[in-house]
């Protein structure tokens, strides 16, 4: 892990600034960030790498706000997320296209060519029948494996919040997605 | 980042787990790296937050009072276009306000003014006097997101930009904290907006801060750990004119708050004590009366002042 460390005054130094260095740490992160992004996006793999560029700009502009005793994945996530909620709210009127449901796939977990291609619509459907709020924890708890305090910190919630939210996506999210996933 | 397997459903966990994302394009990197060497990295300082005033404030009512009027930041910083008015057709302002303070010359008079002009400001795409409207705590916020407060104005335009047009859009304003150093205001707009050609009934509620004799906007003062308010039960969002029963309870969320202020329309504020969830059912005595309401809630504390509406109907 690429660390940024603060001077005593919590500013960031300024070797942290450099573009090689921020450069490192964002390819580190990128294939998790990448990975919630895509789901918050309900697998909508067009908008995807325009959205990663957007974060990783605004991240670089912001970095001397970042507090260096910070996880850098954890600061790395909230802009992610709070840039895939401002692409999701520039687009809420546009329909989620889930004929653009991405051609590659984790080919360890495929367990056939016929079922994989039905398994990865149904679970974009399953996320596009989610609102944006109840996608991004489905996203960081059943997606990543964040606890509820920490997803609760990323999206800027209260942890009751997040479990109400958890507790509705979950249910909307198995009866989208049928008896294949019983 | 603490994974915690044990929270994971199982059946959304594997269904996740299959949508792996696609890897990035072949131009991703070199693009980006374009892309980063055009822009400065942020120099800006973090500063550390306010445990000491927290816990002081705490202990002293007062103090939590007076914290609470002036957020963590400095003075705010004078508007930048002071010619600027604001455009209110078919507006009503009901006010518990009795703030007397003179403004300076220019000055939003008002909380609801101050609002009024953050909308047409977002509205005509002045994101220069939008961000010049925020209270330093939200201008903070707001730079965080996107660079500066300015950059993160033009996200906003499409939200709420559209009161500007609004054929009977209404203004409540409803003082949480006062002092006689000055306010903490909640600001309720409520009426129809036509966003993307779509018609939209909404409440937006906004904060303000009254402090040193200007007033300034606060909807991003989430302070470290307070997070936002919620209306989690029934499922009402601001949006629309849901139906729920006379005898429905409302439970509201908010974080690590002993207390909300609450109001139903147009009758008095009401402090409700959270339990220890941060959780509290709002039911008014006798069920809810037939026919529109909205309801406010608002957490301000000494690292955070939030707030949230809700627009609904009972047959």
């Amino acid at each position: 892990m690429v660390m940024i460390e603060p001077d005593d005054a919590g500013v960031v130094q300024s070797d942290a600034h450099d573009l090689e260095s921020f450069s490192r740490m964002i390819r580190e992160h990128d294939r998790r960030l990448r990975a919630l992004a895509f789901r918050l996006l309900a697998g909508d793999a067009s908008r995807l790498d325009d959205v990663m560029q957007e974060s990783y700009i605004n991240a670089y502009r912001a970095l001397g706000r970042f507090r260096g005793d910070s996880d850098a994945g954890g600061w790395l996530y909230r802009i992610t997320y709070n840039a895939c909620m401002d692409e999701l709210r520039r687009a809420r009127r546009r329909p989620v296209p889930l004929e653009v449901v991405p051609e590659t796939f984790d080919q360890d977990r495929a367990p056939g060519p016929e079922q994989r291609a039905v398994d990865r619509d149904d679970v974009a459907r399953a996320l596009a029948a989610l609102t944006p709020d109840q996608r991004a924890v489905i996203a960081l708890v059943d997606g990543d494996g964040f606890d509820v305090e920490t997803a609760a910190g990323i999206v800027g919630v209260a942890t009751g919040t997040v479990k109400s939210r958890l507790s509705r996506a979950r249910a909307t999210m198995r009866a989208a997605l049928g008896e294949e996933h019983r | 980042m603490t994974p915690a397997p044990d929270d994971r459903d199982p059946v959304v966990a594997e269904a996740l787990d299959r949508l792996a994302p696609p890897d990035p394009s072949p131009a991703f990197w070199s693009r980006l790296d374009d892309e980063l060497r055009q822009v400065a990295p942020g120099r800006g300082s973090w500063r550390p937050g306010w445990p000491a005033l927290a816990a002081a404030a705490v202990v002293v009512l007062a103090a939590l009072a007076a914290v609470a009027l002036a957020g963590r930041g400095e003075d705010p910083a004078p508007v930048a276009d002071p010619t600027s008015t604001t455009s209110t057709p078919t507006t009503s302002t009901t006010s518990t306000t009795d703030t007397t303070a003179v403004t300076p010359p220019g000055e939003p008079a008002s909380a609801a003014d101050a609002v009024l002009a953050w909308v047409d400001a977002l509205h005509a795409g002045d994101d220069a006097r939008a961000a010049a409207l925020l209270a330093p705590n939200s201008a903070q916020w707001a730079a965080q997101q996107s660079g500066t407060a300015e950059a993160f104005m033009i996200q906003l335009h499409e939200g709420y930009g559209p009161w500007v047009t609004s054929p009977d859009r209404t203004v409540q304003t409803t003082t949480v904290v006062s002092s006689g150093e000055g306010s903490v205001e909640a600001v309720v707009l409520t009426g129809t907006v036509d966003v993307e050609g779509m018609r939209e009934f909404r409440s937006s509620v906004l904060p303000v801060r009254f402090f040193g004799g200007t007033y300034r906007l606060e909807p991003f003062d989430y302070g470290e750990q307070a997070g936002s308010i919620e209306f989690v039960s029934p499922n009402l969002s601001p949006e629309g004119k849901q139906a729920i029963p006379r005898d429905e309870a409302i439970q509201i969320v908010a974080s690590r708050t002993p207390h909300l202020t609450i109001r139903l329309d147009d009758e008095e504020p009401l402090q409700a004590p959270t339990d220890a969830e941060g959780s509290y059912r709002f039911a008014p005595a006798g069920g809810f009366s037939p026919g529109e309401h909205v309801l406010l809630a608002v957490s301000v504390g000494p690292d955070h002042l939030t707030a949230a509406v809700i627009r609904f109907t009972v047959p």
